[in-house]
């Protein structure tokens, strides 16, 4: 943003032709570069004239005065069009030369306050002039509701005098002649001019621009009026951000915008819900994450408060990712933070909620009852496939497994256990918010300073941490200090300041474990062992009042053991980003050039302590530090429901708790310094208008790995953005990166990025002018370009060879213990390897119809990826090095994809009578991805085949029938028909596709379903307002996305941990039986790993994923500012919230959320319910 | 002119900043990393890179941890393993694995032991290419080094021809332009190369080391891999195995024709790791001989046992005094002390991994009156006093069945460190109950039986080849060539008195028949959960040879349903079960009031069971399958038969 933007939005003060032969450079400009501040003056009034010019425009004449003393000159063209001027002066004083030339023109000047102003000269009499200046007054409203408006901007045309609107929308200001113009301007609000003609009192009506043609955007380095943005650019602010009430930015993205891909595959847990976010779906099968500018300057996202951004935008196409060169490729997002803004009185903003939050949805798991049937059949279904004795089986009785149906659950009626895990672990949790923010300045300087904090409770029930002196949290604070200080009208200055600090205590255990309790616990199992009368666990019942753990050998770990006395641990994250610029307006060379420096400095690290009960490990078996027990007779005691009077044994080593252990890590810690330099041109002859920016800038980022410190990670890099047009109707733009990464050898270190584009407005045309009626605006656009990806699929340096460390081994007759360092051959080096490419191309379409009323921007792009930075795996089936080599193949260069797509913003605002006001804004994304090229080897069979399909498509088996019988299950065991083992009856039955009576993974696995990253993703948010009423509500939803799901999310007593077997669902009732042949839905059960029937290529566990989700509701009322103005206050404003609220999914008896992953190792999304105030004063 | 002049200031100013020096701003390399020139020009590092080897060497073939977790005993008929590991052994068993997923990979498949080869290669290489300079403090190192390395080519080529069957020898870092298309050699050719790998290794290394070396590779090792070839070489899967029922048709098929000369290159082989001597001159190799018939305490130095196993039994495990003596080539350090708690029986905390088989107990011979040992199946067996429902106590089985087994009334610690009794019947270790035995049988081969879940301990046991291998292997082809004799008759006997166990009776000197017999039996009781029996079984070819066949089809013919089936055949005299790889049995307690074994006040008999159908299909199983994904990264690679 340059200097000129701050003061001066409407830019055409200075407006003016000025000769290249006039460039000059001021000494000042070597003191910006070191950037050193020194003190200016401009009180020159005596400064000595030097020019010769002959019937030149009058114009020219106090440029080049302008240019020489860097005074103010204060005029209004119009006093003199078409005058020229011939003057020669070898030093003679300023005024001088003033009084004597301008009478000949029919001017006069005035002077006052180090400005000075040029009059007509019928005015030509000081006294007279001094007399017309005058103090003008008035109020700004706003249009619609009538409300005095704050800090509205208020600036008489040509000077630099400007003030803003107080608490009560008045202000006064003075201007220095009657017939002055004033411009009215305020964020979100169309400008207004006023002309004064000579009266002293103004008031003023606003009127809100939510098309917002004249809003900034934010273009990658620089920003463009909306109007003129012919990139592919997608933009929200703050405004949506807030309403959602979750602590991760990333998780509030999804339906926002149009041509941004968000999936919260990862979980809800508080601290670890990151989204991953593609723009515009995946182009690559190599790195597929954009980066993420926050102020210019390359910084994580996570945990920014909403609140203190001001824009959040994504960059799409080539025109707009090129300056960032090698790093465009996938898209860049970038932030921009909230800044100060002048205004006579600072704004102060405080918002607080508290709400509930509480798991989406939880995975149903059958009860102890249908349990105990199923385990019966799995296990007699394993014997009668390998042929023993199902009567030497365990199994439980008939009598077992009625009283398991009608058990109560906790064993209190004799009737045996019967525990629900997953309503045990979770419970509603509170979370609260609070921002309190102040805003304001002056012209010389702004600030916006804000804090916040946010803290989100557990969800875990029966938590109990009161031992420790500690509570279960997840807590953000943020910090955000934004100043801007003019400190001559020339040089400015810039200091941001962000920290952001989060906080997550949980018990010493972790989700994942949590969770697989939950999973894998048979359900009649008891959680604590009841006491009873035998004598020998006198002793344990005396140490352990609370009750005995039950554990055993497989189900080591307790549930409510590992919520109440594993300890915890506390996860400290510190961001801390600072960055300072310094820009100088270089006008006294040409007009529009200004030159500014930034530095930057930011630190993460992370810390661990660690209360924690130790747990401790045999081979791969983990047990707990607390102790558990088991009855003598082993756990199978618990099969048939009564009470236990046997004794208990310890099942594990301890019998008491351990202490807690205490330990304190530091990991990830990381830093990066960043500086830039940047020269921007921005100036409009006549409608030729015309800007262009060049920028460097290098970046060093510390890589700590462990103990060790690797030599810094680094880029630098040229940028530059030029941008034409002629009055606002043809644009054209060229855009560049010319940048390197260390990633290759140095000939093929830098690449260069151009992209171009162009735009038409047509509805400026003049044979557009009988459409006015209707169609208000419309622009086509296009874009073409280059840019580049140097993210490597693994490690750093991919052009050297290394020797790496190795593995260790031990030696030595004194037991083996001397331990020695091994070394190895590191990855193979492909010196000729170099940075990935993407050719992008996007035609656009903005249009604005019904009075500004329906607004359409349609995006259509092509995308062709190639180079593409490739591990040619065996695993991906793609060419590589045999394993008789020994080392797998060095990236290279090779594969292609293609990516294309649509997205698409509606608007549509409107009002229903004076009061009520509503708009719609349905966005949409579409990409589709096709892999062209990628090394694959060469299959028989074309269905096979992963090339000309897209990225990451689901083969799988494709499933035909259940064995129908003995006889079947023989034929095919004969002839080896499937690769995993023996058949029984009931077991899946593949589609044999290529007929040669095997199925093989090279012939049998076709495409099925889509991807799982969905093709689509839309977002419908709706506003509703009446009065002081509002309403919002975003639905989100995603089409063409297909879950393979495996293990604990589908399958029947699925394999867990090594060595645990989980537990049954509802889908596992309609499994085979021979009763129920006909209508079977899910395959005979078996226990654990059973690749036939469970498997992960398997069409049997192929969903669909599409959804609808009520992501986002918010319900406002403010109280009329009538009521509240008395105490001071401009806006109070009540609201509730709703997160995730409602989904519709596909996937019917799977039940869970079609966001999950996909394996069942899950922490639920979670829904949350918010009430909160913000008050505004 | 001034105007020109600070144009030109700022031409320059661009132009430094993003051109000439700047662009040395990415010229750093990573000083903390090592070239290969830095590597090979320093003794040390070429060293680190030979310790890198040893543990490459290592996970390619523990032999407790062959896969992952589990040893190879559970996809024998030693054994039964529990589904743990994503089921790495079971899947095996019923017949779940294929050219896409091998379960249980730890560092043993193909990949693997080719990138343990190219490791070898790329020193092998490097330290000729740089002229490494040798160790200036202890000179005469480097070449020992190059000579360790030499056999860990050879001896990783070797687990590829152990598995795999025929395969490129790589004696050459494949570079990154060279062609892709290899081809698999004769497994006769791949033998012969090992062989003058593990020479050239012999030639460059001491008889044995001592302090901190010890462990590294000497001579001894460089003639056991040689013998051990030599023996594969010989063995019938590549040495007429159309004899034995083979049927398919490898690439190199012509060279297995069956040629007598091979089993006397086996016999010199062994001869002569039985012959090497010490650096002192005395013989390299003894049997270890500490503790006397009178010691059986255990590790707590307690007698838990009913004085059934002998201490020396358990030292020879874990006494370096063995590894010493014994131990031809070993790896260290291979398994955690959590390996107890994972054998254990569930009333001592444990999941009891993996079982033993009643196909593995029958294998222990008793002691018979006449002073001799005879198997259990033996028709003697019965007038000797044999009772199969009293069958581990009625007489007296060799000692190792005591050191290995855990059965129905074995005296055993309980999880107090108190003598008890194991009892199948009922509680946690009851058969079938959970994470208990299916078999009735778990298994004591190894276990310090004193560690209750604290101490952390490492074992080294067992060692990959020792002294009685090459002892078998020297017998085996004496008597394959010649016949069996004195010398062979006693060197066996030797093996046995070891473990306290009476000598095979004297006709076996004179029946090239018995004395196989015997000899394949010794294998298996000696190496018992050695990581022999499954390569051994292969090796034989003894799911496709007649009489194996012929005893399952007996085995078929017994009964009705598979329990009866293995009860018929032990009572109808057929002899061991057919040793097919297709099933196993167990031996349950059934409460009886004139049974011989008394637990608890309760009276037992054993009774014989069907455990499971495995599947071993013939000629598929016999070699491992290459994978899909190799076939296509090197197409000209051709698959084992099959598959």
């Amino acid at each position: 943003m340059t200097i000129k933007n701050e003061h001066d939005p409407q830019g055409d003060v200075m407006e003016g032709n000025c000769p290249k032969k006039r460039i000059s450079i001021h000494p000042f400009f070597c003191i910006l570069c070191t950037l050193l501040l020194l003190g200016f003056s401009a009180k020159a009034f005596s400064q000595k004239i030097s020019l010769n010019l002959k019937n030149a425009p009058l114009k020219t004449f106090f440029i080049t005065l302008q240019q020489q003393t860097d005074i103010a000159l204060l005029y209004n063209e119009d006093l003199f069009k078409d005058k020229k001027i011939t003057v020669q002066s070898n030093g003679e004083d300023l005024l001088k030369l003033l009084s004597t030339e301008l009478p000949k023109l029919g001017l006069f000047y005035h002077e006052a306050n180090g400005q000075i102003t040029i009059i007509p000269a019928e005015t030509s009499s000081v006294n007279r002039i001094i007399q017309q200046g005058k103090q003008i007054s008035g109020t700004v409203v706003n249009s619609v509701t009538k409300e005095e408006m704050v800090g509205v901007s208020v600036v008489v045309k040509g000077t630099k005098t400007a003030t803003r609107t107080d608490a009560n929308g008045n202000f006064t200001i003075y201007v220095p002649y009657a017939d002055a113009m004033l411009i009215f301007s305020y964020i979100g609000f169309q400008p207004q001019q006023i002309d004064l003609k000579g009266s002293s009192t103004v008031n003023i009506q606003l009127v809100e621009d939510t098309k917002a043609l004249q809003e900034i955007v934010v273009v990658g380095y620089t920003t463009q009026k909306k109007e003129n943005v012919i990139g592919a650019v997608s933009t929200i602010t703050s405004k949506d951000l807030v309403q959602s009430p979750t602590a991760n930015i990333n998780n509030m993205l999804a339906g926002r915008l149009p041509g941004l891909v968000a999936n919260q595959y990862s979980g809800g847990e508080p601290g670890v819900d990151r989204s991953e976010i593609f723009i515009r779906g995946k182009g690559t099968y190599g790195n597929q994450s954009p980066i993420v500018i926050v102020d210019g300057i390359e910084r994580d996202m996570s945990y920014l408060a909403p609140d203190e951004i001001e824009t959040f935008t994504i960059l799409k196409d080539a025109a707009s990712t090129a300056p960032y060169g090698i790093r465009g490729a996938n898209g860049v997002i970038v932030i921009t933070t909230k800044r100060g803004k002048a205004a006579e009185k600072a704004t102060v903003d405080f918002r607080t909620s508290v709400g509930l939050n509480s798991p989406v949805k939880l995975p149903s798991l059958l009860g102890s009852g249908d349990y105990a049937m199923l385990y019966n059949e799995a296990m007699t279904n394993d014997a009668l496939r390998d042929g023993g004795n199902v009567d030497n089986l365990n199994l439980f009785s008939e009598d077992a497994i009625n009283k398991f149906h009608q058990a109560k659950g906790d064993n209190s009626d004799g009737l045996g256990y019967n525990w629900d895990y997953f309503d045990y672990l979770f419970k509603s949790g509170i979370q609260q918010e609070s921002n309190l923010a102040i805003r304001g300045g002056n012209d010389i300087a702004r600030y916006y300073v804000m804090g916040g904090y946010m803290r989100q409770g557990t969800n875990y029930d029966h938590i109990d941490l009161s031992d420790y002196n500690a509570k279960a949290k997840f807590v953000r604070y943020n910090f955000r200090s934004n100043i801007d200080v003019n400190i001559t009208d020339k040089l400015w200055a810039k200091l941001n300041l962000g920290a952001r600090i989060t906080d997550r205590t949980a018990p010493g255990t972790s989700a994942g474990r949590l969770t697989t309790i939950a999973m894998t616990q048979p359900p009649y199992l008891p959680i604590t062992l009841e006491p009873n009368s035998n004598s020998a666990n006198a002793q344990y019942l005396l140490d352990h009042p609370d009750g005995l753990l039950y554990g055993d050998q497989i189900y080591r770990f307790n549930i409510l053991g590992e919520l109440t006395k594993s300890g915890f641990h506390t996860q400290k994250k510190t961001y801390l980003e600072g960055s300072f610029s310094m820009g100088y307006n270089l006008d006294f060379i040409t007009n529009g050039l200004t030159v500014d420096g930034t530095f930057s400095y930011d630190a993460n690290e992370e810390q661990w302590l660690r209360r924690q009960i130790d747990t401790y490990s045999e081979g791969y078996r983990e047990y707990p530090g607390y102790s558990i027990f088991t009855p003598s007779g082993g756990r199978d005691v618990f099969m048939n429901p009564g009470f236990y009077d046997g004794t208990y044994v310890l099942g594990n080593k301890y019998a008491i708790d351990q202490t807690l252990g205490n330990s304190f890590s530091q990991s990830n810690p990381f830093n990066r310094t960043f500086y830039q330099f940047k020269v921007n041109y921005n100036q409009a002859f006549d409608k030729h208008n015309v800007s262009g920016m060049l920028l460097f800038n290098r970046s060093s980022q510390s890589v700590y790995d462990g103990d060790r410190a690797q030599v810094d990670i680094r880029y630098q890099g040229l940028s530059g953005q030029f941008t034409y047009n002629y009055d606002q109707k043809y644009l054209a733009e060229f855009n560049f990166g010319y940048n390197g990464s260390e990633n290759f050898s140095p000939e093929r270190r830098y690449g260069f990025f151009p992209a171009a584009a162009l735009g038409w407005v047509i509805s400026k045309e003049k044979f557009m002018n009988n459409t006015r009626g209707w169609l208000n605006f419309l622009k086509l656009r296009g874009s073409y370009g280059l840019v580049g990806s140097d993210k490597l699929p693994g490690g750093r340096f991919g052009y050297l060879q290394f020797y790496t460390g190795g593995s260790a081994y031990e030696f030595g007759e004194q037991g083996f213990n001397l331990r020695l360092d091994g070394l190895k051959e590191d990855r193979l080096a492909n010196p000729l390897m170099s940075w990935e490419k993407a050719r992008k191309i996007n035609i656009g379409l903005d249009a604005q119809f019904l009075k500004e009323r329906l607004g359409i921007t349609v995006d259509v792009f092509h995308e062709h990826r190639y180079d593409i930075l490739t591990e040619l795996r065996a695993s991906d089936n793609r060419l590589g090095f045999p394993g008789v080599v020994g080392q797998t193949a060095p990236f290279i260069n090779s594969g292609i994809v293609n990516n294309r797509g649509v997205d698409f913003e509606l608007t549509w605002t409107d009002r229903i009578g004076e009061d009520f006001r509503y708009y719609i804004k349905p966005n949409f994304t579409f990409a589709r991805n096709k892999i062209i090229f990628q090394n694959e080897i060469s299959w028989e069979h074309p269905w096979r085949t992963a090339t000309g399909h897209r990225l990451n498509e689901n083969f799988v088996y494709v499933f035909d029938h259940f064995v129908r019988d003995q006889a079947e299950a023989d034929a095919l065991n004969e002839n080896g028909y499937q690769p995993w083992g023996k058949l029984i009856p009931g077991d899946a039955v593949y589609k044999d596709l290529n007929g040669d009576g095997l199925i093989t993974d090279i012939a049998d696995r076709q495409i099925m379903g889509n991807p799982r990253s969905p093709e689509i993703q839309f977002g419908l948010p709706i506003t509703l307002q009446y009065k002081g009423l509002d309403i919002s509500v975003l639905f989100q939803g995603a089409l063409n996305s297909s879950m393979l799901v495996t293990d604990g999310a589908a399958w029947d007593f699925p394999q867990y941990d090594h060595d645990k077997t989980g537990s049954v669902r509802p889908l596992h009732l309609n499994r085979w039986t021979p009763e129920t042949a006909e209508t079977a839905t899910y395959p005979a059960l078996h226990m654990g790993t059973h690749n036939n029937n469970k498997n992960s290529s398997s069409s049997l566990f192929l969903y669909d994923a599409k959804y609808l989700r009520l992501k986002n509701v918010e319900i406002g009322y403010s109280i009329p500012r009538n009521w509240i103005k008395r105490i001071g206050l401009n806006q109070v404003r009540f609201y509730v919230q709703g997160q995730n609220l409602m989904t519709w999914d596909g996937l019917d008896h799977l039940d869970m959320d079609p966001e999950s992953n996909t394996n069942g190792y899950w922490y639920p999304l979670l829904k949350v319910y918010n009430f909160g105030v913000n008050v505004n004063f | 002119m001034k105007t020109q002049l600070k144009k030109y200031l700022i031409l320059t100013f661009v132009a430094c900043m993003s051109l000439s020096s700047c662009k040395k701003y990415l010229d750093k390399l990573p000083d903390d990393q090592l070239t290969e020139e830095q590597v090979f020009t320093r003794y040390d590092k070429v060293n680190q890179l030979v310790t890198d080897l040893y543990a490459k060497a290592k996970t390619a073939n523990a032999p407790m941890t062959w896969f992952a977790d589990f040893s190879t005993a559970g996809i024998t008929d030693e054994a039964e393993a529990t589904n743990v590991g994503n089921n790495a052994a079971n899947s095996f068993n019923t017949g779940d694995w294929n050219t896409t997923n091998i379960p249980g990979s730890r560092g043993q498949y193909w990949n693997d032991l080719y990138a343990g080869i190219r490791k070898a290669n790329v020193i092998l290489v490097g330290v000729e290419k740089y002229q490494t300079p040798d160790n200036p403090i202890n000179p005469g190192d480097l070449q020992k080094r190059v000579g360790e390395t030499y056999f860990m080519r050879a001896y990783l080529h070797y687990l590829v021809l152990r598995i795999y069957g025929e395969a490129p020898y790589l004696d050459y870092v494949v570079d990154v332009n060279q062609s892709k298309d290899f081809t698999r050699e004769s497994a006769q050719a791949v033998g012969d190369k090992i062989v003058q790998d593990a020479q050239e290794a012999f030639n460059r290394l001491p008889a044995d080391w001592s302090s901190n070396d010890f462990g590294r590779v000497d001579k001894g090792a460089c003639l056991g891999l040689i013998a051990i070839t030599r023996w594969t070489q010989a063995a019938p899967l590549w040495n007429g195995a159309s004899q034995y029922g083979y049927t398919g048709n490898r690439v190199f098929e012509n060279d297995y024709a069956y040629n007598a000369a091979r089993w006397a290159a086996a016999r010199d082989a062994a001869k002569a790791v039985l012959d090497l001597k010490n650096e002192a001159g005395s013989p390299r190799f003894s049997l270890y001989q500490k503790y006397s018939d009178q010691d059986f305490n255990d590790s707590g130095n307690q007698n838990t046992s009913g004085s059934t196993v002998y201490t020396r039994l358990w030292q020879m495990y874990y006494d370096m005094d063995a590894f010493k003596t014994e131990a031809v080539w070993f790896v260290t350090k291979d398994k955690y002390e959590g390996w107890y708690g994972d054998v254990y029986p569930p009333s001592r905390g444990g999941s009891s991994r993996q079982q033993p088989v009643q196909e593995q107990v029958d294998e222990y011979e008793y002691m018979a009156p006449d002073g001799y040992g005879y198997p259990v199946y033996a028709d003697r067996a019965k007038n000797d006093g044999y009772d199969d429902g009293n069958p581990y106590r009625s007489v007296k089985r060799d000692p190792r069945f005591y050191r290995d087994i855990v059965y129905h009334g074995a005296p055993f610690r309980n999880g107090t460190n108190n003598p008890s009794t194991v009892n199948t019947a009922s509680g946690a270790d009851k058969i079938n109950a959970s994470n208990a035995t299916k078999t009735g049988y778990y298994l004591r081969k190894y276990l310090q039986e004193a560690w209750n879940k604290n101490g952390s301990l490492r074992i080294s046991a067992p060692p990959i080849w020792r002294l009685p291998d090459f002892i078998y292997i020297y017998a085996e082809a004496v008597n394959e060539l010649d016949g069996p004799n004195a010398e062979i008759y006693n060197l066996i006997n030797q093996v046995r008195a070891r473990s306290f166990m009476v000598p095979m009776p004297p006709e076996t000197m004179n029946n090239r028949e018995l004395m196989r017999e015997y000899i394949k039996r010794e294998r298996r009781v000696e190496f018992f959960y050695e990581n022999k029996r499954a390569f051994d079984a292969r090796l034989y070819l003894e799911p496709t040879s007649d009489s194996e066949v012929n005893k399952e089809q007996q085995f078929r013919s017994a009964g009705g349903s598979n329990n009866e089936r293995s009860q018929q055949y032990w009572t109808k005299g057929y002899g061991s079960y057919p040793k097919t790889q297709r099933m196993i049995n167990g031996m349950q307690p059934v409460e009886d009031p004139n049974g011989k074994i008394e637990i608890d006040g309760k009276k037992y008999r054993m009774e014989r069971f069907f455990v499971e159908d495995r599947v071993f299909t013939a000629p598929k199983h016999y070699l491992f399958p290459l994978m899909n994904t190799e076939l296509q990264q090197s197409p000209t690679l051709v698959q084992n038969p099959g598959w």
